[in-house]
């Protein structure tokens, strides 16, 4: 479970995060929900100690992480816990095995042939067998999600932190990727953040939506009601006529 | 009023100054320190030396012959007819090992080298590439910095001896045919003025010389953001920042090493 508690954070004079709560329940799909810029992926990036945050506690499993150093996030956190990148962020001088391999840096004391099992098992995962030896740049949109992915999976971890994965594909390749979100969730057990602004898919994948804005969460509920709530900003965000933006 | 302003953008220059050097600085120890776990990086070191040497050489071919061919044509030419032809060997060596050939090599380089590391690390850093190797456990001083300066040291202590040998053979070519030198003549004046610590200078100076374009180029990849406008920007700043540093320190290092020489 991941606890999130009164977290501030602010670049130079921008207070983007205002003392945001949230929690992550073992096993559940939680989407946050916002206006561009609001701070969504910042959120994700203290989670996973890529930034630190200026007040407030995070706890994974009961372990608090915002007073973690680099060597301890990696030795602890980061073995459970990986992050698929809005523009997939792979390493476009490697190819797609070689990305995946190298996010198996993690877990240590992995023999080759455990290794190309779980490069080969995660690729199947994600419907993409046979593409170890591609580049990037030989990538679709929509495979390059789905190689992030498969490089998030392979390390087998507990949470899953998504970053706007719908983001830039068509509708049809959204919904692959929203289905591919539930069957992983599925098939590996593991509780996952999702960063999203899908509308139609979110009730989908999700089990609980948060909103956030002006750096806090301004409302939760189970994702299947999300069209029945009567905050004013979020009903405002879902119809498009929020003002101020 | 307006001298008011002038300290205020001279304090803000002073402050960007120090910053960037302290933060270079921090770096360049964490480098250090990420040195111990070189056996693990091995294949990434090796594979920068392979991308700098190969990023290079076309250019230092090209500098080092044409640099060579006008030390031959001016020094030949502006040599007085009272003195012996044969001098131009030795004042030829001299120069290129003592001043010309690291410094030439060193800001020519700057721009190859230096723009390619910060461009490339530029664009990682603003696809969130370094972000999702720091997930995966992975320590970017360790995994992109320390591979980077260890081979651009490496890589042109062993090109400057590349450069140096070609500029002096180009100057000869050029000799020869502006003030008919002959090939003993030549060689007699390098012998005639050959020091042994001319060598380690021009190594020395190309190691420092290496060390400052990597530096500066890994340093100010891994500070981009804002986009494609901030590779550009950061990327240019790689190549001045490199290019000023290295004509400062070549003056620092030859007035050290004269006085320890």
């Amino acid at each position: 479970m991941i606890e999130i508690r009164e977290i501030r954070k602010a670049f130079e004079t921008r207070v983007v995060l205002d003392g945001i709560d949230l929690d992550l329940q073992k096993g559940e799909t939680l989407t946050v929900m916002g206006i561009s810029g609001c701070g969504k992926t910042t959120l994700l990036k203290l989670v996973i100690g890529l930034i630190g945050s200026d007040a407030g506690s995070i706890k994974v499993d009961g372990q608090e992480v915002t007073s973690l150093t680099e060597k301890q996030f990696n030795s602890t956190i980061r073995r459970r816990m990986t992050m698929v990148f809005q523009q997939g962020a792979l390493w476009d001088s490697k190819t797609v095995g070689q990305n995946i391999d190298l996010a198996l840096n993690i877990r240590e004391g992995l023999s080759e042939p455990e290794r190309r099992d779980l490069i080969r098992e995660s690729l199947q995962r994600v419907s993409m067998e046979g593409t170890e030896d591609m580049y990037p740049e030989e990538l679709s949109g929509g495979m390059i999600k789905r190689a992030a992915i498969a490089r998030a999976i392979a390390p087998q971890p507990e949470y899953l932190l998504y970053d706007e994965p719908t983001t830039g594909l068509d509708p049809v390749l959204s919904r692959k990727i929203s289905d591919l979100i539930i069957k992983l969730d599925e098939e590996l057990q593991t509780s996952s953040m999702v960063i999203s602004h899908d509308i139609s898919s979110i009730p989908n994948f999700s089990d609980r939506i948060a909103m956030m804005h002006a750096g806090r969460i301004v409302l939760t509920c189970p994702a299947d009601q999300m069209w029945n709530q009567e905050n004013e900003v979020f009903n405002d965000f879902l119809y498009g006529t929020m003002e101020n933006v | 009023m307006k001298l008011h302003t002038g300290f205020i953008k001279l304090g803000h220059l002073t402050l960007v100054f120090l910053r960037t050097y302290g933060r270079l600085t921090i770096m360049v120890a964490q480098a250090a320190v990420a040195l111990r776990r070189m056996p693990r990086y091995f294949e990434q070191i090796v594979e920068q030396y392979i991308y700098i040497g190969k990023r290079s050489m076309p250019l230092i071919f090209v500098a080092s012959i044409f640099m060579g061919l006008l030390m031959g044509v001016q020094i030949g030419t502006q040599m007085s007819e009272t003195t012996p032809a044969w001098v131009e060997g030795g004042l030829i060596l001299r120069t290129v090992l003592l001043e010309m050939g690291p410094i030439i090599m060193g800001i020519v380089l700057a721009g190859r080298v230096g723009s390619g590391i910060a461009s490339e690390l530029g664009t990682m850093q603003i696809t969130e590439q370094v972000d999702a190797l720091r997930t995966m456990g992975i320590n970017p001083i360790e995994y992109l910095v320390m591979p980077r300066i260890l081979s651009g040291v490496v890589a042109f202590t062993m090109m400057i001896v590349f450069f140096d040998f070609l500029a002096i053979m180009a100057s000869f070519v050029s000799s020869y045919f502006t003030i008919d030198m002959t090939w003993t003549g030549f060689v007699k004046g390098m012998r005639h003025s050959y020091v042994q610590s001319d060598v380690y200078t021009t190594l020395i100076k190309a190691s420092i010389f290496g060390f400052l374009v990597t530096a500066f180029g890994t340093f100010f990849g891994l500070q981009t953001r804002a986009g494609a406008k901030g590779v550009g920007s950061n990327t240019t700043k790689a190549v001045i920042w490199a290019s000023i540093a290295i004509i400062v320190l070549d003056y620092v290092i030859s007035a050290m090493l004269y006085m320890v020489w």
